[in-house]
């Protein structure tokens, strides 16, 4: 019996080497099969090319909006604000790549008083307006030539509808005043 | 312990023969290295009828791209191979804003594909060498994720299905 028990032993020696040998060849062949990692060729590069764009639209596109105001004779002056006959949507659309952001400015210029084309005038600061949904908000005309409404960062679409008032404070010549108001949407 | 390592070894040689696991094919014999190209906004028509992701959407075109796959340690064998991005993108900030979309010439399948995933553009027998087809990319991305310009590499890989 301890014979036999020596004659295991040295078996197992040369087992264990061959053994070693082949489980070392393996993991070689398994390390080189993950480093083997053929650097890609073909490379895109995509560049921002893509231009900013901003957009405006009042009222109706490629025409100017008519808003009329009728002051009953027995109510000239009396206070009692007078609705415009139509509501007027804004549209405002500013778009551009995360990589150069814009801010776009909407401004109005309301300089110009409406006039009855004999010399009497009506400041235009007499009109006011009431937004829809309030993104470009509520006010009246300042009568000045720069005035800034609303301001958005890119990219965003907007839309306010707008219902104009004339206040009535004040007792003008009787008539029709014509005027007309600017806006403008511009990105720096 | 003669069995215990006997054992040992046949467990290593059946593990040795089970298919192998995905290897990266190189497309350096391909024509064009580097590929510079332009996003444009994907809908010139800013209307109200585009929802948020088309109001935002920018597109680049890549055409006529020779690509060639060095499949010469492969020929003979049965295999699948894929089409796969990168999950990290210079340039982008979000993965899953950005999808590629191919079409080929006839030998790879046309697909899509996001980035973090791999595509199946090829299964059957690798008869030749380099396996070669015109693709035409499309990249389409959200533009308010794209904080510079975009380097993608896509990844081939194959997988033996049988020797």
């Amino acid at each position: 019996m301890i014979k036999t028990m020596m004659l295991t032993r040295h078996i197992s020696t040369r087992n264990i080497v061959a053994t070693l040998l082949l489980i070392s060849a393996m993991l070689v062949g398994w390390i080189a099969d993950a480093v083997t990692n053929p650097a890609a060729a073909i490379v895109f590069n995509i560049g921002n090319g893509s231009p900013a764009e901003i957009y405006i639209q009042v009222g109706r596109r490629n025409s100017i909006s008519r808003v009329r105001f009728r002051v009953a004779n027995d109510d000239v002056g009396s206070g009692n604000p007078v609705s415009g006959n139509r509501r007027i949507d804004i549209q405002l659309l500013i778009r551009a790549p995360a990589a150069s952001p814009l801010t776009g400015f909407l401004t109005v210029d309301s300089s110009t008083p409406l006039n009855n084309g004999s010399g009497a005038t009506i400041p235009v600061s007499e009109i006011s307006w009431t937004a829809s949904s309030g993104d470009i908000p509520s006010d009246s005309f300042a009568g000045t030539s720069n005035q800034q409404l609303a301001s958005f960062n890119s990219s965003v679409r907007v839309t306010d509808r707008h219902t104009f008032s004339y206040k009535n404070r004040n007792i003008y010549d009787a008539g029709t005043y014509n005027g007309q108001v600017t806006y403008t949407w511009f990105a720096p | 312990m003669v069995r215990t390592l006997g054992r040992l070894l046949l467990l290593l040689v059946c593990l040795q023969a089970l298919p192998s696991q995905a290897q990266r094919l190189s497309d350096a014999l391909s024509q064009q290295q580097q590929i510079n190209i332009e996003f444009d906004w994907k809908h010139h028509n800013t209307g109200d009828e585009l929802d948020t992701k088309e109001f935002n959407a920018v597109v680049a075109h890549a055409r006529n791209v020779n690509t060639r796959l060095d499949t010469s340690d492969f020929v003979d064998t049965q295999a699948r191979i894929f089409l796969g991005l990168p999950v990290q993108v210079r340039g982008l900030n979000n993965p899953q804003r950005l999808s590629v979309s191919w079409t080929t010439n006839g030998l790879f399948q046309n697909g899509e594909v996001t980035p973090g995933n791999r595509r199946l553009i090829f299964e059957g027998r690798i008869s030749e060498p380099v396996m070669q087809d015109i693709f035409n990319f499309t990249f389409e991305m959200d533009a308010r994720f794209l904080s510079e310009m975009l380097r993608l590499e896509p990844v081939y890989e194959i997988e033996i299905i049988s020797p």
